[in-house]
């Protein structure tokens, strides 16, 4: 096997860390897990689904079009839709590129227990200079390689020794735990969604494709990237969830702390365990960052029609330069202003909920559009699983503002 | 295509959709089409000026603003339908951006006078 088919998958690897378990995930699947232990990873089970679908649909879209999905979506949304839809997502991935600076910070701040805010400008220069001098390839597989350290939650889970029976009750229990109300269980059921359905997911992994030149031929290829990576993304999920359970919850612990999602690896496999969830947390909120700066930027330079994405040189996609690196900038500072990045991740992924309906619908839409597509049209699967993703995306755009004032963000 | 299909319904088809010139390089959206007294389709003008009164309210106005500003008073650049080779399902151009007078001007003037500038600037990262 050559190295390109031994690394052909790492767009989805890191699609599922960096894109799936970002900082967004860490938190919320800590949140949920101390909370709720299992109770809602049928949520992150539906998340898994849905992404899948609609990154399939999107990559579907670029082999035959060469042209990710959003291109697309400004002549059928129409300027004004389009613009809505994308102010929405730049400012939800303007916040989230601030949560995953914080990330970054997080993973020296567990090193040298200097606290984070003094990391932010280091990792912004971190992420600055790597956007700059590394080809998109070698970008993807560093971090799409090195974030494979997540798996330490999953190992976690073994070396906690839980008693699986009750934690298959747990997973199988649709209902709040004791003393918990229906309200918060909802509203982190639409954080788990919020945070794992992002559409800079299927931005990046659409605009990952063009910039790999997917055709046709290419779809295989692009399948196999699904197939592995968000399945991956959940399991990861489902574990964070697991550790923060059996650590957290018999304690009474509240995850109010970025540093507090590695907390249940150290109780776990101490040091070692310490050391490869600083490297997965740095690969995966580094991965992140990258993913939601260059969707922002794809996302805007789509709209206007603008060149962009790095396979040629900088000064060839002069606006698109122009306009991630300012976004670094702006994040950067916002950082800087020491909001607590718990709380911005969590405002920032229910906004994302409730736009999530205006980034998969362009993308069905297309995707079953018989003059663009043409045999390569959406199937039976994909319009009835998409279909039932978008209705679920509604419901949830429609409850999530409510439940955020009403339960003051989880805490009520 | 023959002009008298150059018609409105040709317009409200085109809108919005990418440019690419003759090199396979993004120029823009359509962002609005030049017609000519029998309907037909004079040019295309790519750009904000050109996409800001089709926005309308006080975004259009605060775009239509922004790019009169950046184009120093400028008429919004025009591309003749005579370049057009391919209308779908992008619309093609038979010449380089860099010859189409005044389209994408920020896109050049940030290519030379900033990004450029930078070391390794003008490299492609392979």
């Amino acid at each position: 096997m050559s190295t390109s088919k031994v690394f052909s998958f790492t767009l989805g690897t890191l699609s599922a860390i960096g894109g799936f378990i970002d900082i967004g995930d860490l938190v919320a699947d800590a949140l949920v897990g101390a909370r709720f232990g299992l109770r809602l990873a049928w949520v992150t089970v539906l998340a898994v689904i849905g992404i899948m679908c609609y990154a399939e649909m999107s990559g579907r879209i670029v082999a035959v079009t060469g042209r990710p999905a959003f291109d697309l979506a400004r002549s059928r949304l129409g300027p004004r839709f389009g613009l809505v839809a994308l102010v929405g997502s730049f400012l939800v991935t303007g916040l989230l590129v601030m949560a995953e600076l914080s990330g970054i910070a997080l993973s020296f701040q567990l090193v040298t227990d200097i606290s984070y805010l003094f990391w932010v400008p280091l990792a912004a220069v971190l992420v600055g200079i790597a956007l700059w001098a590394l080809p998109f390839e070698i970008l993807e597989r560093l971090y799409g390689v090195i974030g494979l350290a997540m798996l330490v939650f999953v190992v976690a889970v073994w070396q906690l020794h839980p008693d699986w029976g009750q934690m298959w009750h747990s997973a199988t229990t649709v209902r709040p735990t004791a003393g918990e109300t229906w309200p918060v269980y909802a509203f982190l059921g639409v954080t788990l969604i919020g945070a794992q359905m992002t559409p800079y997911e299927m931005f990046f992994f659409s605009s990952g494709g063009v910039e790999h030149r997917w055709g046709p031929k290419s779809m295989s290829e692009m399948r196999t990237n699904v197939l592995v990576g968000f399945p991956l993304g959940g399991l990861l999920a489902v574990a964070i969830q697991a550790v923060a359970y059996l650590v957290f919850a018999p304690a009474g612990i509240e995850v109010e702390h970025l540093s507090q999602t590695a907390l249940p690896v150290v109780v776990a496999l101490g040091k070692v365990g310490l050391a490869f969830a600083v490297v997965g947390i740095f690969a995966a909120t580094f991965g992140a960052t990258m993913e939601t700066l260059f969707a922002t930027g794809y996302d805007i330079a789509q709209y206007f029609g603008w060149s962009y994405g790095k396979v040629q040189p900088p000064a060839q996609a002069a606006r698109f330069t122009a306009v991630t690196a300012s976004l670094l900038i702006l994040s950067t500072a916002l950082a800087l202003t020491t909001l607590n990045p718990i709380r911005v991740t969590i405002v920032a992924v229910v906004f994302s909920a409730m736009l999530l309906p205006l980034g998969l619908f362009p993308v069905l839409l297309v995707g079953n559009d018989h003059s663009v597509m043409g045999e390569f049209r959406n199937g039976r699967l994909a319009n009835t699983l998409g279909t039932a993703t978008l209705a679920l995306s509604i419901l949830v755009a429609l409850v999530a503002m409510p439940l955020l004032v009403w339960t003051r963000g989880g805490s009520g | 295509m023959t002009p008298a299909h150059r018609t409105m319904a040709m317009r409200h088809d085109v809108l919005d959709r990418q440019v690419v010139d003759s090199e396979g390089r993004p120029v823009g959206r359509v962002d609005d089409v030049e017609l000519d007294e029998d309907g037909a389709a004079v040019a295309l003008r790519v750009g904000m000026a050109a996409l800001a009164p089709r926005l309308g309210g006080w975004v259009g106005q605060l775009l239509g603003g922004l790019a009169h500003r950046l184009a120093e008073g400028e008429p919004s650049p025009a591309v003749p339908v005579e370049r057009v080779t391919k209308w779908s399902p992008l619309v093609h151009l038979d010449v380089p951006v860099r010859e189409l007078d005044g389209v994408a001007g920020l896109e050049g003037w940030l290519g030379t006078r900033v990004v450029g500038r930078l070391p390794g600037g003008g490299d492609a990262r392979v």
